[in-house]
């Protein structure tokens, strides 16, 4: 079962992430701003990240710059609701950019790539 | 008297010889005698008698013609005053008698005469003699004190003059004589004190009949006389009555003082006052110009024909003919000074009437002024060394006082005349044009009183000038710097506008971004329970979830309306410590909740201020809430009001809690930036806008670990209102 790592600082959205990947088959994991989840990459093994960008503490673009540092080969999907941050540099090492929706199709769809990846990967 | 009178006979006949020297020298007089005219003359002479007897009969030279030659011959002026007795024989001869005594004689004897009859006539031509002698001295010391009151007279430094009851001159000093411009005071003699200065009204004199007519005394001052040749003179006369030791008014004495020199100086000086206020009262650069050349022209003040006025160009290369007032012609002057004086007018009236305007364009004598350009360097012309040197010079037949050249051609061919005068325009030390004057119409010459006055008038309009030319370049500079402000204006008002687009526009942004997470958050449930049956318990939390995404929504839509909606403030009068009080109140319970200790330092003669107090007291809550949320573990918050200025109060809240980085403190006013999991991002923002909105400050001090303060600042009077009225102060300027 591949397991992912959901970040994101809005309690209900955290929950809400949580329940839908979970019936989608995924071990979810979840982490509130970006410093809990790179304690928790350091200490887990993903398959993928979901990252939040506008968050407390560290911002989600340092923390895919951190995690990436850790783990260079692990995807990363920006889950954002600001388009804007796809001009920033530090984004594109995320594997994929997700403008948030209450549709989490696309989510979905790029989650299930990045397993897929990281998995042949593996 | 110790020495004997010597007594001499002249006489022919020796028994009389002997009988008078027995007689005389008995009675104690020397007695010598001579026997013939010439003989007698000859001892008088060498003998210098006291007395002498003389025969009218003698042959060759008789008693009559040894008389006359006594009295007339050269040598014999010793003998001038010596008594003479004549002695004769002759029967009595009325006529002879009476023509001897006529000349001198002092008695006539007829033999034969008793010699008693003769010591007393002797005696008595003693007593006469001595009487004579004495009166002559007498007469003498009175002509010599005569004379010497008539120098001291004439020496005064006064007119002195005494006259009769009828007011006739009967006496006068030289000064006197040079003020009527007559040979001697005696010409004045006999003249009326009414009609003595040539009929030239007022006559100077004419207080001696006021004098004679009351009996009192009388003085005038400050009488304009107008001296035979032409002179203007300023005199003061003070007469008093002279009086007999009975009291009788025998006649009346006067005194005539000079006073034109000091009159004229005053006159001047009152001139130049008048003339320096007329200049204050302008400050157009042309109507200064005029009004200087009028005041050189004007007859009330220096009176020259024309005059013109060069400007020194701004590169100080060239004098610019600026100005000329002045007749054009010798029939136009005419016409002027006719028309002139019948209006009697002061200076300051003509300067009134006459200065303050600009030229009358039509003046050929302003327009030829105003067409010549003269160069400064390498020129010897009397204009340029008046500008170089700062030196007034007078030219005469073309030449200055010193016999130089006055190397002027052009001048003269332009104007006409080669005597003039001009006089540097200095202000600040520099020298910034001429005043150039002549007689040319009056042919009057240019004196040095009237250079002197002249030059102090040009000190006077440098000054002036330059004062007028610095309020040009002041008001041309006001004029630029409100139109710079116009500009300024309405750039702000422009940018006000962009800003107000660009806020918009950005909040629009944000609150698109802003919704979007409940928005994410509710519609994620909802397919979620359209994909899949949910239990009841899953339900549960769903729809807790709903509501509260819900409601954050609301609470958004909330705030981004209170954003945009707030209205112009409605100040009204108001105490900014009761609003704090009122505030700190509402958050009372959570300070108790929160163990946070309260420190309140109200000032208790705080100004009240005009604010919208709805607006202000959603500010105070906003931080209050913001300091006791950064204190949740507890801490101090301190309230602090009081003047921060003579225009300002403020309110100061501060706390004791993290602090803010560097981040927070540069986008805490940005709309919908927060740190806090339950805030919009939009109490600071409207909270500087409310405090903008009202013409204040909202400033914040933070550092990491030490607490944040936040201090609102607010103008006593609404700033609003006041803007408007500078704004309007602005436009009406």
């Amino acid at each position: 079962m591949a397991r992912i790592l959901v970040v994101e600082d809005d309690d209900n959205q955290r929950l809400l992430y949580k329940m839908e990947l979970s019936r989608e088959g995924y071990e979810v994991d979840v982490a509130a701003d970006g410093q809990e989840a790179i304690d928790k990459v350091k200490a887990n093994q993903y398959d993928a990240v979901v990252m939040d960008l506008k968050m407390p503490k560290v911002h989600g673009l340092d923390a895919i710059t951190e995690i990436a540092a850790i783990d260079k080969e692990l995807p990363i999907i920006i889950n954002t609701a600001y388009g804007g941050w796809q001009d920033d540099f530090k984004s594109w090492a995320a594997q994929a950019y997700v403008l948030k929706s209450s549709d989490l199709s696309e989510l979905r769809v790029q989650i299930q790539k990045a397993v897929e990846k990281r998995q042949k990967a593996n | 008297m110790s020495e004997k009178r010597k007594i001499l006979l002249i006489d022919d006949d020796s028994v009389m010889h002997d009988l008078v020297r027995a007689f005389l020298t008995r009675v104690g007089y020397e007695f010598i005698s001579a026997m013939s005219g010439e003989q007698g003359l000859e001892m008088a002479r060498s003998e210098k008698p006291d007395l002498i007897l003389l025969d009218y009969l003698m042959p060759d030279l008789d008693g009559v013609e040894v008389y006359r030659r006594l009295r007339e011959d050269p040598g014999f002026e010793a003998l001038r005053e010596v008594p003479v007795i004549m002695l004769t024989a002759r029967e009595e001869d009325g006529h002879l008698r009476s023509r001897m005594l006529e000349k001198g004689v002092f008695a006539y004897l007829s033999k034969p005469f008793g010699l008693h009859e003769l010591r007393n006539v002797i005696e008595n031509a003693f007593i006469a003699s001595e009487i004579n002698r004495r009166n002559r001295q007498l007469q003498d010391e009175i002509r010599r004190a005569r004379d010497y009151l008539q120098h001291v007279i004439d020496a005064a430094p006064v007119g002195v003059f005494a006259t009769d009851t009828e007011g006739k001159i009967v006496l006068a000093n030289d000064f006197m004589a040079r003020l009527f411009q007559v040979d001697s005071p005696q010409k004045l003699i006999g003249r009326d004190t009414l009609s003595v200065g040539l009929g030239g009204a007022p006559e100077p004199l004419a207080a001696v009949r006021m004098v004679l007519q009351e009996g009192e005394s009388y003085a005038t001052e400050h009488l304009r006389f107008h001296s035979p040749d032409g002179r203007l003179l300023y005199l003061n006369v003070r007469v008093v009555p002279l009086r007999e030791g009975d009291g009788n008014l025998r006649g009346a004495i006067g005194i005539v003082e000079d006073i034109t020199e000091a009159e004229k100086r005053a006159v001047e000086m009152t001139m130049l006052t008048q003339i320096a206020q007329a200049m204050q009262g302008t400050i157009d650069i042309e109507e200064m110009l005029h009004l200087i050349l009028t005041c050189a022209t004007a007859g009330e003040a220096l009176g020259f024909s024309r005059a013109m006025i060069f400007l020194i160009s701004e590169d100080g290369r060239e004098l610019r003919g600026t100005m000329g007032v002045g007749p054009s012609s010798p029939q136009e002057a005419v016409a002027i000074w006719s028309s002139l004086s019948h209006e009697k007018m002061s200076l300051p009236e003509f300067l009134e009437k006459y200065g303050r305007r600009k030229p009358d364009p039509r003046s050929r004598f302003n327009n030829m002024v105003k067409e010549l350009r003269h160069p400064l360097e390498e020129s010897d012309c009397v204009l340029a060394r008046a500008v170089r040197e700062k030196r007034t010079f007078v030219v005469e037949h073309g030449r200055l006082k010193s016999g130089e050249p006055a190397q002027c051609e052009w001048f003269t061919e332009v104007f006409g005349t080669d005597q003039f005068v001009c006089v540097p325009l200095v202000a600040g030390g520099r020298t910034i044009g001429l005043l150039v004057a002549d007689n040319l119409y009056t042919g009057h010459p240019i004196d040095d009183s009237l250079v002197q006055l002249l030059t102090l008038m040009a000190n006077q309009a440098g000054l002036a000038i330059e004062r007028a030319r610095a309020h040009a370049d002041l008001a041309a500079q006001k004029k630029r710097l409100e139109r710079t402000i116009e500009k300024l204006w309405e750039m702000q008002e422009r940018l006000v506008e962009a800003e107000k687009l660009a806020t918009v526009g950005q909040l629009a942004a944000q609150v698109a971004h802003e919704i979007r997470n409940p928005l994410v958050t509710i519609g994620g449930f909802a397919r979620s329970i359209l994909e899949a049956p949910k239990s009841e318990e899953e339900m549960k939390v769903i729809a807790g979830v709903i509501v509260e995404e819900a409601q954050r929504l609301e609470n958004i839509l909330n705030n981004v309306l209170d954003f945009t909606r707030l209205s112009k403030p409605k100040p009204e009068r108001s105490d900014l410590n009761d609003m704090v009080q009122k505030a700190l109140f509402l958050v009372q319970d959570e300070l108790e909740k929160n163990k946070i200790r309260l420190e309140k330092k109200l000032a208790y003669d705080l100004p009240a201020v005009y604010v919208d107090q709805q607006q202000m007291r959603q500010v105070l809550l906003n931080l209050l809430y913001n300091s006791i949320d950064s204190m949740k573990g507890g801490g101090t918050l301190r309230v602090e009001t009081g003047l921060r200025d003579e225009e300002h109060v403020f309110v100061k809240i501060q706390d004791t809690g993290p602090g803010m980085d560097e981040e927070v403190l540069q986008n805490m006013f940005n709309p919908f930036f927060t740190t806090k999991s339950d805030g919009t991002g939009l109490g600071m923002p409207i909270a500087k806008q409310i405090v903008h909105g009202h013409g204040g400050r909202l400033i914040v001090d933070s550092k990491v670990g030490e607490g944040t303060t936040f201090t609102i600042v607010v103008p006593i009077k609404g700033e609003i209102a006041r803007t408007a009225e500078e704004k309007e102060a602005l436009h009406e300027t």
